[in-house]
């Protein structure tokens, strides 16, 4: 079975995790056209990107950085890490 | 093999042609540019000579015809979803389906089995009844059954499936069939071919000129094409292609997988769908079981395929049959599916002139091939949209007027 590494939880099964994918950052909505625009168009080439992982067991939610033409994980960091200066 | 064959196969007197041209190198210029020789492409290069006089058309495929998603999906065919906008659309695709033999004079192994989709819950069945109600209000032959009912078609099926999540009833959708995916692609594209439509495999597009707007040429690796119009047909490149003229994307791309089973004696008839399982499965005329679950957890652009997957689907499947335990899976494989947000395709025109996409067929595209066909060579011929795609257009994501498939387009999502 496929494992993830996290710095945090340690070595676990990749059933135990949600991919939530979206585009990591803050959606800012006081623009509804820039807002729309966000949530339903982007980059969707491979390419590596940030996006939100949630593991059920711990109830944690990660943010990994994955390559999306390989499934290789780059990083994975606590979402309390992300800066709220983020932007999607 | 009787000698009686080998005599005719042999025989010059009896060659068979090609079944479609294959002119070395593409001309300076095409009407229309397709790009993707999948089903979607090649049916619309068919419609466009046959119906719309436009015969200077060029297919461009990377790899080889029906060798995408054409040639990846389980092969399902059937009308029962739950928008007016898809049901009409996918009415009108199994209608040009059940001529389809006909009409590109080829045995694409039409076989119309009947289709039940298996409700766990009574929250299930609420959605079932609505989906019946929509199906018959347009036409559609849809009925909600009861579990004997399914039992009565299908004696094998245990109704508890082991005691986890029994069977209370099922949407059962008449004219649901399969067929050989890879005959539709393949006679489509002799269709097209005698049509005077050029054809060519291995030919990568490396980029789409645009100029004040409008689409100018299509580069490819084996040149550049001038056109003023293309459509992409191309599933799971789809991005790529965006943005190759400048447009952002609305599908985003996860792998959806399916396996088969070693050759069994003919005993399932209908296709059996199981959206709380995740599972659906119909038997083909050579006896194999071809099995399909929802897609991958995560987007990825690749077509490899994972024990996870086939464990999890035989793992459900057996709830379902517990006498395959048995029985092995022989081939397994997987497709990129360009899925949109709301299960419904993005068609028709774009904000590049005579740029036009065919695309968000995430897990539903096969059943739509001649429909697809149809209504993109019409939209590319009057630079109108068709009436049944008018609702596709990708601005409806920007209009926030989604078309809610989710619950009809596919399992386990």
């Amino acid at each position: 079975m496929k494992h993830f590494e996290c710095p945090v939880i340690g070595r676990r099964p990749a059933p135990e995790f949600i991919c939530s994918g979206g585009s990591v950052g803050i959606l800012l909505m006081e623009d509804g056209d820039a807002a729309r625009e966000a949530l339903f168009f982007g980059d969707a080439t491979a390419r590596v990107k940030r996006e939100w992982w949630y593991h059920k067991p711990s109830r944690l939610w990660f943010v990994f950085e994955r390559d999306t033409a390989t499934d290789f994980v780059h990083s994975i960091e606590l979402a309390t890490k992300v800066s709220p200066d983020e932007r999607v | 093999m009787s000698l009686r064959l080998l005599k005719y196969a042999l025989n010059p007197q009896y060659a068979e042609p090609r079944f479609f041209n294959t002119p070395d190198a593409p001309r300076d210029s095409y009407d229309v540019v397709i790009i993707g020789g999948g089903g979607h492409g090649l049916a619309c290069a068919y419609h466009l000579a046959a119906e719309h006089g436009i015969k200077r058309v060029a297919v461009i495929e990377r790899g080889y015809l029906g060798g995408g998603n054409t040639g990846r999906n389980t092969t399902i065919i059937r009308s029962n979803y739950l928008t007016p906008e898809g049901v009409l659309f996918y009415k009108r695709s199994v209608e040009l389906f059940e001529s389809l033999s006909d009409r590109l004079d080829l045995n694409l192994f039409y076989s119309n089995r009947g289709h039940f989709t298996l409700a766990h819950s009574e929250a299930t069945l609420r959605t079932m009844r609505w989906r019946a109600e929509v199906n018959k209000h347009y036409g559609v032959n849809s009925e909600l059954v009861s579990a004997a009912d399914v039992k009565k078609a299908c004696p094998q099926i245990d109704l508890q499936c082991g005691g986890n999540h029994p069977i209370l009833g099922a949407l059962y959708h008449a004219p649901g069939s399969i067929a050989r995916h890879d005959a539709v692609a393949w006679g489509y594209a002799r269709r097209a071919s005698q049509l005077g439509v050029d054809i060519f495999q291995h030919t990568a597009v490396t980029g789409v000129e645009v100029s004040a707007g409008r689409v100018v040429a299509v580069n490819t690796s084996k040149g550049r094409i001038a056109t003023g119009k293309v459509v992409s047909a191309v599933a799971g490149s789809t991005p790529t292609v965006l943005k190759m003229v400048g447009l952002k994307s609305p599908v985003d791309i996860v792998p959806l997988q399916a396996c088969v089973s070693e050759p069994m004696k003919a005993w399932l008839d209908s296709i059996i769908v199981s959206g709380s399982l995740h599972v659906y499965v119909s038997q083909t005329a050579r006896g194999e079981l071809v099995m399909g679950a929802s897609v991958d957890p995560a987007e990825l652009h690749s077509t490899r395929s994972s024990l996870e997957f086939v464990t999890s689907l035989a793992d459900q499947m057996l709830d379902l049959f517990p006498f395959l335990a048995g029985v092995k899976i022989v081939r397994q494989w997987a497709g990129m599916a360009d899925m949109t947000p709301d299960f419904a395709p993005v068609m028709g025109k774009t904000e590049v002139g005579g740029f036009y996409l065919d695309a968000g067929w995430g897990t539903w595209g096969f059943k739509a091939t001649p429909v697809c066909g149809e209504t993109m060579a019409f939209t590319v011929a009057h630079d109108t949209n068709h009436r049944l795609i008018e609702a596709f257009g990708t601005e409806r994501f920007r209009r926030l007027a989604m078309l809610g498939e989710k619950g009809a387009a596919s399992v386990g999502h």
